[in-house]
């Protein structure tokens, strides 16, 4: 069932834009771009999935209460503290904390940083059943570790790893519209 | 004759089990509405894999079994059924789950 929800590639669109934007924001130093562009990412994959999603998969709301809302509330709440931990530690090591354990983290915060993002998206790829998030797990990771030890400036190093999120949602999302085309006229949709 | 022995064995236990829910294009059905509120039709299409013909025959035998209700509307002038699955169809499912996770737990097969 959680298929439903994945399996058109937006959301891989959509994590992968804030991805991108993530290193833009880096590159131009303005955070609050990322924040923002995130919001509306998220807003514009609920628009799409009107548009693209419901004419071809059909429209199905979870039952209040019911077990896959259970599921899906107690996994998105999980993602939700991780992603605020990532957040706050993110913060901590680099505004608040002192000493010679905040030169180390400072040291290596990229790889540090990407390392934790990338459970969270690990944490996505388990809770919705799709491998493929896995692999964007790795290629945040990955991003840091280019950064730390390849010299790769951090913010093309992120947002080339959210580039290549974006081209595994386009694939998807043209897999998807090849698969499912939208059902010839007349026929109940 | 041994067949016949056979059959019987294999039913024992099952004779309570709701027939309705339990033929598998409707529990294919019954399945996916019991976690949701409500599909539309083109919804349990994709889902089920079962073609336009055999989703109208299985739905309108749940209706008639009062497990699922089915809404229909009209949107930019094209046909468009919303089906959702009754207090009494959800009963019946809980019931069948229960039967059959007893019957396959059970000693029967040892």
């Amino acid at each position: 069932m959680l298929l439903y929800y994945t399996q058109d590639g937006l959301w891989d669109l959509c994590l992968g834009a804030c991805v991108v934007a993530w290193g833009l924001g880096i590159r131009f130093d303005f955070v609050a771009l990322h924040g923002a562009f995130c919001g509306l990412a998220v807003v514009l994959v609920w628009a799409l999935k009107k548009v693209i999603t419901h004419p071809r998969a059909g429209y199905a709301r979870m039952r209040e209460g019911g077990p896959l809302q259970r599921r899906f509330t107690k996994a998105l709440a999980i993602t939700v503290v991780l992603g605020l931990v990532v957040f706050l530690l993110g913060i901590v090591a680099f505004e608040l904390v002192s000493g010679n354990g905040a030169i180390v983290l400072r040291a290596y915060f990229p790889v540090l940083f990407g390392g934790m993002v990338a459970i969270l998206f690990a944490v996505i790829a388990t809770w919705v059943h799709q491998p493929r998030f896995y692999v964007y797990a790795l290629l945040i990771f990955l991003a840091g570790v280019v950064h730390q030890w390849g010299g790769v400036e951090l913010w093309i190093a992120v947002a080339t790893a959210g580039t290549a999120i974006i081209v595994g949602g386009a694939f998807v999302l043209v897999r998807f519209l090849r698969n499912n085309p939208k059902p010839d006229e007349g026929v109940d949709a | 004759m041994p067949e016949e022995t056979t059959q019987e064995r294999t039913t024992i236990g099952l004779e309570a089990v709701d027939r309705i829910i339990h033929e598998p294009a409707r529990l294919a059905i019954t399945a996916r509405l019991y976690v949701l509120e409500e599909a539309d039709w083109l919804f349990l299409h994709r889902q089920t894999g079962l073609s336009f013909g055999n989703l109208t025959s299985h739905l309108t035998r749940l209706e008639a079994a009062g497990y699922v209700s089915m809404e229909k509307t009209f949107i930019d002038r094209k046909p468009h059924t919303v089906v959702r699955m009754t207090d009494e169809g959800r009963g019946a499912f809980e019931r069948y789950r229960e039967q059959m996770r007893g019957w396959l737990e059970a000693d029967a097969f040892t």
